[in-house]
This record gives C-alpha cells, sequence and structure tokens, in this order.
C-alpha cells in the first residue's frame, strides 16, 4: 500500500490504531468461516466515531475499499477481506456510554462485547436478551451486523427486536444517526433495514439497546425419546398448546453419545432423540406450564422427562448443548455444518431428507438444532485427507440446503450470508429481488467501498464452493 | 373494475379535500403490476388504499390521480397453526385476519385502532400499534415476509415464511411505517402467537399526572409484567368520571393478560409494588375491561378533534410533559385529552371538539414540537386542518438521516408517483 496512505492513516489513528506489521495483520485473515482467507494490507482501531469518519471520509476520497470488524466471531466470512485493502476493527469503540434503567436502555460503543451489557445491567434484574452462543467475545456491532440470535429467540426474538437507534458512520464518512433513543421515530426506518445488512450499508460505531427484565423464575428439562419422530411430535404439540417456551432444542443420538462421552452430564446415549426444553417468567405460571409439557411429553412416548433440580443442573444443561459442536472432535477429524430454516412443521420433513442424504452420500450427520424455531444445524463429519468424502460432504450439505429451501424455508437463520453462501442467493430471490438489494445497498454504499463482495452474488461471477464449510462451534 | 358491492365507496378515497380521478380495485398481483406500470409510464400519481380509515394522517397529496385499493387482494394464502406463521394478502382487514386467527386459539398481537378498518397493508404502511405493544412489540417484530409492487411495476419480495431467517436485506422492516411511498404492499407473512387464556384490567386514579408516572415506572421495574400500560387524563367511559381531561384526575389502566395462574399472581402483589401512592385500585368487570381496551386502542383517532399529535418520548418523560402541555392547553382554551402508552413512551394527544382558532392549534403544535426535540424526541401532527398541514410541517424534521431517505425514494419510485408529498419532507 502506498505509504502516503498509510501516513495518513497513522495520523488519523495514532500509532496505536494501526497494525501494519505482517504478522499482526494475519490474525485478521479470516473469522469463524475459515475456509477462506485474506491478510487485510493495514488494519487500523479508531479510538472514537470521529476517527471512524476520518479514516472513512479519507478512504472514500480515495477510493480504497474497506471492511469493519468487530471480534471476527461471525460465521459466513462478512468481514473476510475480499478486495478490500482497510480494515477497520471497532475493538477499541468499547464503552458503555449510558445506562438508563427507568427507560430500559443502554447506549454502548459498537466494540462493546455482548455479555458485558448484561452483565452491567444484572444486578438490578435487568439483561440485554439477544444471546449468541458466542456472547463472551462477540461484540454489539457484530450483531447488528448479522442481526444475530441465540438459544432464546423463540420467545424473545433476535438483535432487530431489541435495537431503538444506531450512530452510523456511512460509506462516505458522514455520521448520521437512524432511529433513536425513543420508539416510532418518523421517516424510513433505515435502522431495521441497516441491522442485518452485514457491514454493507457503513460502520455502527454506537447504538441504543432495549433492556428487558430478567425472568423471575426457570424451568429447563431434559426429555427423552426413542425416535426423533417422537421428539419432533412433542415439539408440534407443545407449540400448539399455546406455550412459548424460551428455548426449545434437539440432539440426535450420534450428538448425544459425543456429548456424553465429552461431558458426562448424564445423557441416554441409547436413545433416539433429547429436547431441551426452557420455559421462564413468573414463578406462579411455571408449574401450570410444567404438568402441560410433561403429559405432552408422555402422550408422545417420551422415556423420561426430567427436570434440572437447580441453577448449576442447568447451567450444565446448557453448558453440554452449547459444547456440543466441540464434541464432535471425538467422532471425527473434520466436520462441517449448515445453517438452513424450515417451516416448524417441516421439521420431520427435513430430518428425513438429512438421513436420506447421509445414507446416499455415506456420510455421518448428527443433528443438534434449535427445533422451536425450524432452524437446522446438520453437521457434516469427514476426513479432510480423504479427497473423495470431503467433495461429497460439499454436495451433501448443498443438497440439504436446496431441501431446507424445497420445504418453504431459507438458506440462513442466523449465520448470514456473507461470502459463504452468496451463490446460492438465487435459490430463495428472484433477479428483481436482487436487484432491489443492490439498489439498497447503493444508497447507502454508492461505490461499494464498505465491505464489498458479499451477500449479493454478481451476476455471472458466482464461485462454485467445492471445498466444505466451517468447523466452529455454535 | 367497476364499483361492486362491499367495496369501500370512492368518497371514502378522499385525502385533504382532494378526490381521485378514478379508483381502481385489482383483485390480483398481477393486475398490480400491470396497474403501476402503466401509471408509471404515464406518471399517474397513486395513492394506496384499503378502508381509507387513517388518510388524514401525513401531508396534502401533491398530485393525486388514481386510488389504488387493495381489499380485493384478501386471501390467506398460506396459514399452518403449528408453525405460527400466516401469509395473507396485503388488502385483508385486521379483525378477519384476527378472527381466522382466533378458531386456533391464536392471534396477530397487534391492536391498532379500528380493525374492521384496518387492512393489513395499511397497518405495515402506517405502522399502526396499539395498547399492546407494551408486551408484545410492533408491527417490525411480526411482519417477517413481504412482498412489493414496485412503482414500475416489477414484484419485489423480501423475508420469507420462516420465523428466523437473515438471508439478505430487511425489506420487510424498510415498509413498516413507509407510508405507501415506496411501492404497494401486495402480500405479508407475520409471526403469530397464542392468543393469551385470560385477561383482566385494573382501574387506577392519581391526582396528578407526575403521581401516576411514577406508578407507571414503579410497575415497569418490577418483575410485574403488564400486558398493556396507559396513562390518561380523561376517563374512556362516562359511568367512570370526567370524558373531557379537565378534571385533572390522571389514570392508569394496567392489563394482565396469560395464563390465570399468572393473572392471579399479579393481582395479589399489585398494590405491593405500587406501594401506598395508589390510592383507590379498581379492577374493572369483563364487559368494562372490553369497553375500555376498545377506547383505548380507538383514542388516535376517535371523537372530533381539530389537532391531534402522536408524541415520541422517553417514558420518564411523559408526566411532566403531560402536566406542562396541559397547562398549556388551558391557556389556549383547547380542551385536551391525553393518552400515553406509558411502557412505551408514545403519547396521544387530541385538542378542541369544538372551534379551537388556527394560530391557536398552530402554537399548540409548536409547543409540542419543541418540548419533544429538546428532550430527543419527536412528534408527529396526525390530525390538523389540511390547510394547516403545510405550517404545522405534520411529520416535522427528520436530521441528517433524510439525504438517505430521499435517496431510498428516488431509487424506487424515480418518478414520484407514489404518495406524492404525503411523507416526510414532502416525499
Amino acid at each position: 500500500m502506498d505509504q502516503k496512505i498509510l501516513d495518513r492513516l497513522y495520523d488519523i489513528v495514532g500509532p496505536d490504531g494501526v497494525v501494519a506489521h505482517k504478522s499482526a495483520r494475519s490474525v485478521y485473515d479470516c473469522d469463524g468461516y475459515t475456509l477462506e482467507k485474506a491478510v487485510p494490507e493495514i488494519v487500523v482501531l479508531p479510538h472514537s466515531t470521529e476517527e471512524v469518519a476520518a479514516v472513512v471520509k479519507f478512504l472514500n476520497k480515495e477510493k480504497i475499499a474497506f471492511v469493519p470488524r468487530g471480534a471476527g466471531t461471525g460465521l459466513s466470512g462478512g468481514c473476510l477481506p475480499v478486495e478490500a485493502p482497510v480494515m477497520i476493527g471497532t475493538s477499541r469503540l468499547n464503552k458503555i456510554v449510558h445506562i438508563d434503567l427507568l427507560n430500559r436502555h443502554v447506549v454502548a460503543q459498537s466494540g462493546v462485547v455482548n455479555l458485558w451489557v448484561s452483565n452491567a445491567v444484572k444486578e438490578q434484574g435487568f439483561q440485554y436478551a439477544p444471546d449468541p452462543s458466542s456472547q463472551q467475545a462477540c461484540t454489539i456491532g457484530g450483531n447488528i451486523a448479522e442481526n444475530a440470535g441465540g438459544p432464546h429467540t423463540l420467545k424473545y426474538g433476535v438483535t432487530t427486536n431489541h435495537v431503538l437507534g444506531l450512530e452510523v458512520v456511512l460509506p462516505d464518512g458522514e455520521i448520521v444517526t437512524v432511529g433513536g433513543t425513543v420508539e416510532d421515530v418518523p421517516g424510513y426506518d433505515l435502522r431495521g433495514i441497516t441491522i442485518g445488512a452485514e457491514g454493507t450499508f457503513g460502520i455502527v460505531t454506537q447504538a441504543a439497546l432495549k433492556l428487558t427484565r430478567q425472568p423471575q423464575a426457570y424451568r429447563t428439562f431434559l426429555a427423552v425419546f426413542e425416535s426423533v419422530h417422537h421428539a419432533t411430535q412433542t415439539v408440534s404439540g407443545i407449540i400448539a398448546s399455546g406455550i412459548v417456551p424460551a428455548a426449545l432444542e434437539m440432539m440426535d443420538t450420534l450428538i448425544i453419545q459425543a456429548i456424553e462421552e465429552a461431558f458426562h452430564f448424564g445423557f441416554p446415549t441409547d436413545a433416539g432423540a433429547v429436547l431441551i426444553i426452557e420455559i421462564d417468567g413468573l414463578a406462579a405460571s411455571l408449574d401450570p406450564q410444567t404438568e402441560r409439557i410433561q403429559a405432552i411429553c408422555k402422550h408422545n412416548k417420551a422415556r423420561e422427562v426430567r427436570i434440572a433440580r437447580d441453577d448449576a443442573e442447568r447451567m450444565a444443561l446448557w453448558k453440554s448443548r452449547k459444547r456440543a459442536f466441540g464434541a464432535i472432535g471425538r467422532l471425527s477429524p473434520n466436520y462441517c455444518t449448515q445453517d438452513g430454516v424450515v417451516p416448524r412443521t417441516k421439521v420431520p420433513d427435513i430430518l428425513q431428507r438429512i438421513t436420506e442424504v447421509s445414507e446416499k452420500y455415506q456420510l455421518r450427520i448428527a443433528n443438534v438444532f434449535h427445533a422451536g424455531d425450524g432452524n437446522i444445524h446438520p453437521i457434516l463429519m469427514y476426513d479432510e485427507r480423504n479427497a473423495d468424502e470431503t467433495r461429497r460432504v460439499v454436495q451433501a450439505g448443498k443438497e440439504i440446503l436446496n431441501a431446507c429451501v424445497d420445504l418453504g424455508g431459507s438458506l440462513t437463520g442466523e449465520h448470514g450470508i456473507g461470502v459463504e453462501k452468496m451463490s446460492q442467493m438465487p435459490l430463495i430471490f428472484s433477479p428483481e429481488d436482487l436487484m432491489v438489494m443492490t439498489q439498497l445497498r447503493s444508497v447507502f454504499n454508492p461505490d461499494n467501498l464498505c465491505n464489498p463482495n458479499k451477500i449479493i452474488p454478481t451476476p455471472g461471477g458466482c464461485i462454485d464452493v467445492t471445498t466444505p464449510r466451517r468447523q466452529v462451534p455454535l | 373494475m367497476t364499483q361492486a358491492a362491499g367495496r369501500p365507496p370512492s368518497s371514502q378515497f378522499i385525502i385533504d379535500g382532494q378526490a381521485p380521478e378514478t379508483v381502481v380495485y385489482p383483485a390480483s398481483v398481477d393486475e398490480v403490476s400491470r396497474l403501476l406500470k402503466e401509471a408509471n409510464e404515464h406518471d399517474r400519481a397513486i395513492s394506496p388504499v384499503g378502508h381509507g380509515a387513517f388518510l388524514h394522517v401525513g401531508g396534502v397529496p401533491k398530485r393525486y390521480q388514481q386510488a389504488l385499493c387493495t381489499t380485493e387482494l384478501s386471501a390467506v394464502v398460506n396459514y399452518q397453526p403449528t408453525d405460527m406463521t400466516i401469509t395473507v394478502g396485503a388488502g385483508l382487514d385486521l379483525a378477519q385476519l384476527q378472527a381466522i386467527l382466533g378458531e386456533n386459539g391464536q392471534w396477530l398481537p397487534l391492536d391498532p385502532p379500528c380493525p374492521e378498518r384496518a387492512t393489513v397493508g395499511g397497518v405495515i404502511a402506517a405502522n399502526l400499534n396499539g395498547p399492546a405493544r407494551f408486551s408484545q412489540g410492533t408491527v417490525r417484530d411480526f411482519l417477517i415476509g413481504i412482498k412489493v409492487v414496485r412503482a414500475d411495476g416489477t414484484l419485489i419480495k423480501g423475508g420469507g415464511q420462516v420465523v428466523k431467517n437473515v438471508a439478505g436485506y430487511d425489506l420487510p422492516k424498510l415498509y413498516c411505517g413507509s407510508f405507501g411511498t415506496l411501492g404497494v404492499i401486495v402480500e405479508a407473512t407475520f409471526m403469530i402467537r397464542p392468543r393469551p387464556e385470560a385477561q383482566t384490567t385494573f382501574a387506577l386514579a392519581f391526582s396528578s399526572a407526575e403521581k401516576a408516572g411514577e406508578a407507571a415506572l414503579k410497575l415497569t421495574g418490577s418483575d410485574m409484567q403488564p400486558f398493556f400500560l396507559e396513562l390518561a387524563n380523561f376517563s374512556p367511559f362516562p359511568s367512570f368520571g370526567d370524558q373531557s381531561g379537565d378534571e385533572g384526575v390522571y389514570r392508569l389502566f394496567v392489563g394482565f393478560a396469560g395464563m390465570q395462574e399468572e393473572i392471579d399472581d399479579q393481582r395479589s402483589h399489585l398494590r405491593d409494588v405500587l406501594g401506598d401512592d395508589a390510592g383507590g385500585i379498581e379492577e374493572l368487570s369483563v364487559d368494562e375491561a372490553q369497553t375500555l381496551a376498545q377506547a383505548l386502542r380507538d383514542f388516535p383517532v376517535s371523537g372530533p378533534a381539530a389537532l391531534r399529535c402522536k408524541v415520541s418520548l422517553q417514558p420518564t418523560q411523559l408526566a411532566t410533559f403531560c402536566a406542562d402541555l396541559a397547562a398549556e392547553a388551558r391557556r389556549r382554551h383547547a380542551p385536551a385529552r391525553f393518552l400515553a402508552r406509558a411502557g412505551n413512551g408514545i403519547l396521544y394527544t387530541a385538542f378542541g371538539g369544538e372551534a379551537v382558532p388556527d394560530d391557536q392549534l398552530l402554537a399548540l403544535v409548536d409547543w409540542i414540537r419543541v418540548h419533544a426535540t429538546s428532550n430527543n424526541g419527536f412528534a408527529v401532527v396526525e390530525e390538523i386542518p389540511p390547510a394547516l398541514k403545510e405550517r404545522a410541517n405534520v411529520w416535522g424534521t427528520v436530521g441528517k438521516a433524510f439525504p438517505l431517505m430521499q435517496r431510498l425514494k428516488e431509487t424506487l419510485d424515480p418518478k414520484g408517483i407514489l404518495n406524492p408529498g404525503r411523507f416526510v419532507g414532502g416525499i
């Protein structure tokens, strides 16, 4: 990169705000999607919104592309620098600016870690509801870019349902506020369209987030079934009964065995499937819901329904679930996963299709997923030293996503399109749909300098993915 | 496309004194496409309408040649109760939608005014919500998929039919509150919820706005989970006290909904949470509660008023704002009624039933806007004599994000044929 440009960036952010050395920069070569890598030519770590704006204004003048980055925990390559020499990290924008408990919101800079927000208000009985599994590391800015979810989205919704307003540095360096700290801000909901835009509309530097009261009480169940079929019937039964659980997660035999071997929680390794069901809310509401849930489980031939005796047991159960992907390492040297979504009633169909795919391609596939949302995460196991198996995994993955779309679903429930699934966008969106998305991007990002080569496939430029996807926990 | 029985009369589509030259009732998405393509080619200004119940809101149309009424697009496209999603044509009215969902013990948790006269498309475009927003959320929280015909006639979609989906830009959000200026909404998919099994409502009276406001904050900061929380300076029904807003009594209406056990639990804790200041707490009868719910829901459009404003504030600012505004209204001899969604910081005001001079109305708008914006809030004038609309600047100013909004409009409706002049900054 031209020395004059480096000098100017140094001027703006100071020597401690620049990562220039090759070995230091190489840390930034990918996010949680590790299949593709690219080292940025320079990483800048601005200390303030004004510095972000000055950097972006300068890059815009020079027509140099850039990519924003939070903690790099994304799962679809959203902050991979593709033909974007400059990376702008938000790690120094790490202050919680303002806590307003009476009005139930927090103003935080975008580099603040998700969990810090809940920790800051925990003592007072509040929480920031979106809780992605990476919440100890991922940033608010990244959550906003990906419209992140978490295990409790079934009841509480995703990031966009909890953001009041954003401060954004637009790709020309202008600082604007979209939304606010109050509700129903007049004008188009630019906040809504910026959330989930995967950093292609500008760099979010600050956000006003809604706070939620912590539930008065929880109850967490582990229901054991002989078959996946009975477990899915139970999911439908619970939903149909009018209960909205806080979480409703399913695991099949393969994953149960892996987890049990790793964590010794006491999962029955001969079970066909287990459900983790959590309800929360007023303590008075939990007993009657418990009765109903137990009856529904029994009706669907549950072998056993255990209730977490205390908070420690509840946490142990969730720990097992959240680390399920790590446990797969015991079964297979490599694995990859998908993030497709189907309508809730189609969960049995997609599981059947996954079984067929598994047989067809002679691959072991484990299932651990958000059954209540219809958001599947099939884990395809393989050995990358076996070239033929590796090819079969890629084909199998594609076939599963195609099946999700056939069943009326979507390509991604919470991980984003990024670079990973760009080429599959035409499966669910028409050329007209993709055209309007391109035009929307141009409204915010007319020269496509901000996070280029993401989300929307360039006509004729689709890259066919031939190697498997990520292997990181989620 | 002649006038058929059951269709709203075209006189219903008069906007600020302007009648459309034609009213069309497309019966299919293709027909909407064709109509828009034609209008775009001939530069004909179109207002998308449903039953025309909320046409008084918004700026005076710059041009208005055709009303495009969506009420024939009322099909239920897909409804799987156990998926907890429903896809419907944009012309279906909300009351019908709720009736269909009600057969399965479900509902779309939105309670905007006049559900019999509010179409799904209208609810989305005007971002219409009601008291339940405190516990349930607003239109944008439930809309998961949308189909829209662009100004040039192209059909586009965003989102999908699944409750969790981050593929592509979140178009459904963009169309919530877009006021018919970015395209004609033809189909919508919503996430739905089980209908609460039981419900009850408490009415509390206070001698000042501040005391009522404090009680509301105690509730939102507690373990209580009110279904709605409404603060009013009038009584929504005659048997219950003064309806004019003149008596200086502030009322808090607290609704609870859910399982019977949840309601019983909260009933038994209500007084503990509110403390001694609460004074009289009255639990309403089922009939009273129903009448009240309707009155709270419909307040933004009910009864005669010379001026209606909707103000966005912090919940903590509501009480003082109401008290000061009441004094200001008295000074200007404009009877004032207030109703606030107390947990959301949304305040609806209605002034005058009788003639209030124009300059007084404008002075009130000015007062409201100055006081709202100085608190980082916003004020929208929802009803005022059309002749005053321009001076009242009904939407207020939007700030530095406005150029983005202009570019959005130019991108999606380059000729400006959709509702020209009716939205923020004359968009």
